[in-house]
């Protein structure tokens, strides 16, 4: 019996033992996420790695009395060179000894949402990190930022072009410094392909685009592509204004506003099916330039950061294409083409470091005109500064860019992503994607798609919550 | 007699020794239990019930959250697509299990172990990989299948860009993943039927189909309502395959409620407690579902037979 007894005793001491290392594997997970000293050693996870850099600070300044504070920085995996670019910027930012030590933390963005989420219940959140701007509203909404005007220099916002201030404001405040701004729709195209079909006229119409498509497709190739349908949901916003002079819902929050430009936008995606100048089956998503890359379509709509896309991974069709406007239904180009989208650095409210935070970022966006300009040079002058000195130094110097032009002249034609709940952006997707597979006509697609979004409005009590209102 | 029996319900010294190393041993199990399982399910019930945040205090919306679910589209019609799932996959996984385990109980043991092996196999493997493999087959421009068609000049099919053929193409590899584990345990229920009643029906003139419809099935009536039970409680909970091969498209014809709240978690325009809230109700669905069978089980005494 007592042979037993200790069995049982040293099992459930190894069980014991096994959850609590679990727990503290967690644990140690989570304070390797946000360190509070200076001696933590880096991890590196598939969806994660870290920067750390530690410098001796320099005896003159105030810090070097003290250990310098550790300012936890959470970024979002792009491109290699994206991730290159910050990785070297913190180094160089902990190199200089203001007093605080960045640790930057690389996230994939399919696991953010639950990585943050997990980490703000937990109390653990980052003191700043890469928020999109139209996550701004929701966020100081709910208190889960700070408002940075008493952070960061008056003169780092005096600095920011209009439509930008606009995007990063809310209540009177500013609570975000944008990164960069990037227009979610151009239209990509072969030279190479459109000289050999004879095409001389770049499309403006969509009449124009499918003819153009019709000659560019051949049995390998297919002449255009257009979105993938859930991607739909956020990358028409543009096209939804361009066609109809406003989005899915009045400014109120309180009807739809699905017309005829809906309709009309509903058939062309339709017609593009029915000619068979775009795969019935998208060959990749909306925001990568696979298919374009592979030689697989020759025309696509894609956002602005597909040229630095196209240049590092498929460097043997930089010579090969270039970016126009997205195409409207009349040809007018000179209306809203597009939404601004893009990245901005946010201080999370419950901070212990938001002076070294705001510190980081004013250094890293606000101050030094070349380390801005430095990113978009990099990013192949294929995403728009939302500085105004920053973009007068681009344009000196943007070289012998071809869609440097382009990028600025859509991006100044783009109007800001809608903060409507995202409920909406599906159902006009739906109504695109009934349409385009046939599944109902356009008009039977609007009347559905309006039922459903006042169902949405009237569900969530959205008449009157437009917090931009 | 009387002291025989007062002997079988006393608790020994014996007993009490050997009740305690038991309770010693499920301890561990317990802590883990409620600490992943059943604190977690509290606070998850508790939060449906308010506009949770992270960084202010939380309202309490009473129903709130729960109106909102029940009452929004999408989630509607993912329920709907659910019991849709069900009403197709579970008949199918019976019938076609049920057959594989009439055909290796007929099969030389040697046989039928190969088989069984053989057959278990795509039950080791995950939901996510085996969504891989059939976009491998299934794929619009490099999919096996397609460059099949090709081959024999036939259209490219977009599968999984009609309603249709993208609702077939979630049912076979979950019929796939799950034959290996339900074909052994008909095969296991078969087995167990006792063969003095098929000698005795044999006797008696029945014939193959009276034996199977009088004997075999309702022999096998408890093995049937487990796995009515499983294959519904696992198609409710259906994630990982329509997560991969449709993203719940086209049209939302294959979203499922999971892959509905699991898009709605990430949407961070939306409390949490109404996610939440849709997860409780999945909950109290699942649960009522088994209460219902299980209650059935019990009424009618067929464990032994």
């Amino acid at each position: 019996m007592k042979l037993r007894k200790m069995v049982a005793m040293v099992l459930t001491g190894m069980m014991l033992i096994l959850a609590l290392s679990g727990c503290s594997a967690d644990n140690a997970e989570t304070s390797a996420d946000k360190p509070k000293d200076s001696s933590s050693t880096d991890t590196k996870t598939e969806t994660e790695t870290k920067t750390e850099t530690k410098t001796e600070t320099d005896s003159e300044t105030p810090a070097s009395t003290k250990e310098p504070v550790t300012v936890v920085v959470w970024n979002q995996i792009f491109e290699e060179w994206n991730q290159e670019f910050f990785t070297q910027k913190a180094e160089e930012y902990n190199a200089l000894g203001r007093g605080y030590v960045v640790e930057q933390s690389f996230i994939a963005g399919d696991a953010w949402t639950e990585r943050m989420t997990a980490a703000q219940a937990g109390g653990t959140a980052p003191d700043t990190y890469v928020l999109s701007y139209n996550g701004i509203v929701s966020a100081a909404r709910d208190s889960m930022i700070l408002p940075l005007d008493d952070l960061l220099p008056a003169e780092a916002f005096n600095d920011l072009n209009d439509n930008v201030k606009e995007m990063v404001s809310y209540d009177g405040k500013y609570w975000a410094y944008p990164q960069l701004v990037e227009p979610s729709t151009v239209l990509y195209y072969r030279t190479d392909l459109f000289e050999e079909a004879g095409i001389t006229k770049v499309p403006t119409t969509w009449d124009e685009l499918i003819e153009a498509a019709k000659k560019l497709t051949t049995n390998d190739m297919f002449g255009l592509s257009i979105p993938d349908f859930p991607s739909m949901g956020w990358c028409t916003w543009g096209l939804q204004h361009a066609t109809s002079g406003h989005l899915a819902i009045n400014d109120n929050w309180d009807a739809p506003l699905i017309d005829q430009g809906y309709i009309d936008l509903a058939n062309f995606y339709k017609e593009c099916y029915d000619t068979g100048v775009v795969p019935e089956q998208s060959l990749a998503g909306y925001a990568t330039m696979q298919d374009f890359g592979e030689g697989n379509v020759a025309m696509k709509f894609c956002g602005s950061w597909g040229v630095a896309q196209i240049i590092n991974d498929y460097p043997e069709l930089a010579d090969k294409f270039a970016v126009a406007a997205p195409p409207t239904k009349d040809g007018n180009q000179d209306t809203v083409l597009a939404t601004n989208g893009g990245w901005t650095y946010v201080i999370d409210a419950k901070t212990d470091a938001a002076e070294g935070a705001a510190d980081y970022i004013s250094w890293l966006l606000a101050e030094d005109i070349e380390t801005s300009a430095e990113f978009f040079q990099l990013a192949s002058y294929a995403k728009a500064a939302p500085r105004k000195s920053v973009t007068e130094y681009l344009n000196a110097n943007a070289g012998d860019s071809t869609w440097a032009e382009t990028v600025n002249y859509v991006s100044a034609h783009a109007i800001s992503e809608p903060i409507y709940p995202w409920d909406i952006s599906v159902a006009v997707a739906l109504m695109f994607e009934n349409t385009a597979l046939g599944m109902m006509s356009a008009e039977d697609a609007a009347a559905e798609t309006t039922a459903s979004i006042q169902a949405i409005i009237d569900n969530q009590g959205l008449a009157g919550k437009n917090p931009r209102k | 007699m009387k002291h025989g029996k007062k002997d079988h319900n006393s608790i020994t010294n014996l007993d009490k020794r050997d009740m305690k190393i038991a309770y010693i041993m499920l301890f561990p199990a317990l802590i883990m239990l409620t600490i992943f399982v059943i604190i977690p399910l509290i606070m998850a019930i508790q939060k449906s019930f308010y506009d949770w945040n992270f960084y202010v205090e939380s309202i309490f919306v009473g129903f709130e959250n729960y109106k909102i679910i029940v009452n929004t589209v999408y989630f509607q019609k993912a329920v709907v697509n659910a019991v849709k799932f069900i009403v197709l996959i579970v008949p199918l996984m019976l019938l076609v299990s049920f057959g594989f385990a009439h055909v290796l109980k007929n099969l030389t043991s040697k046989m039928a172990t190969m088989i069984k092996t053989a057959i278990y196999i795509p039950g080791i493997i995950s939901g996510i990989a085996a969504s891989v493999i059939f976009i491998f087959v299934m794929d619009y421009k490099g999919g096996i299948i397609n460059q099949v068609l090709m081959q024999l000049g036939f259209d490219r099919v977009a599968f999984l860009n009609n309603p249709f053929w993208a609702s077939v193409a979630i049912i076979i590899p979950t019929v796939w993943l799950g034959l290996g584990g339900n074909t052994i345990l008909m095969y296991a229920g078969l087995m167990n039927v006792p063969s003095e009643y098929y000698e005795a029906a044999s006797v008696d003139g029945a014939t193959s189909f009276k034996q199977l419809i009088y004997i075999t099935i309702p022999q096998m009536k408890n093995i049937f309502v487990l796995m009515c039970i499983s294959l519904t409680t696992g198609t409710l909970q259906m994630f990982d395959i329509p997560y991969m091969l449709t993203g719940g498209g086209p049209s939302n014809s294959t979203l499922t409620p999971m892959l509905y709240l699991y898009n709605n978690y990430r949407d961070t325009s939306k409390g949490m407690g109404y996610t939440i809230a849709g997860a409780v109700l999945m909950l109290i669905i699942i649960t009522a579902i088994n209460s219902v069978v299980f209650a059935v089980i019990r009424s009618e005494k067929t464990v032994e037979g």
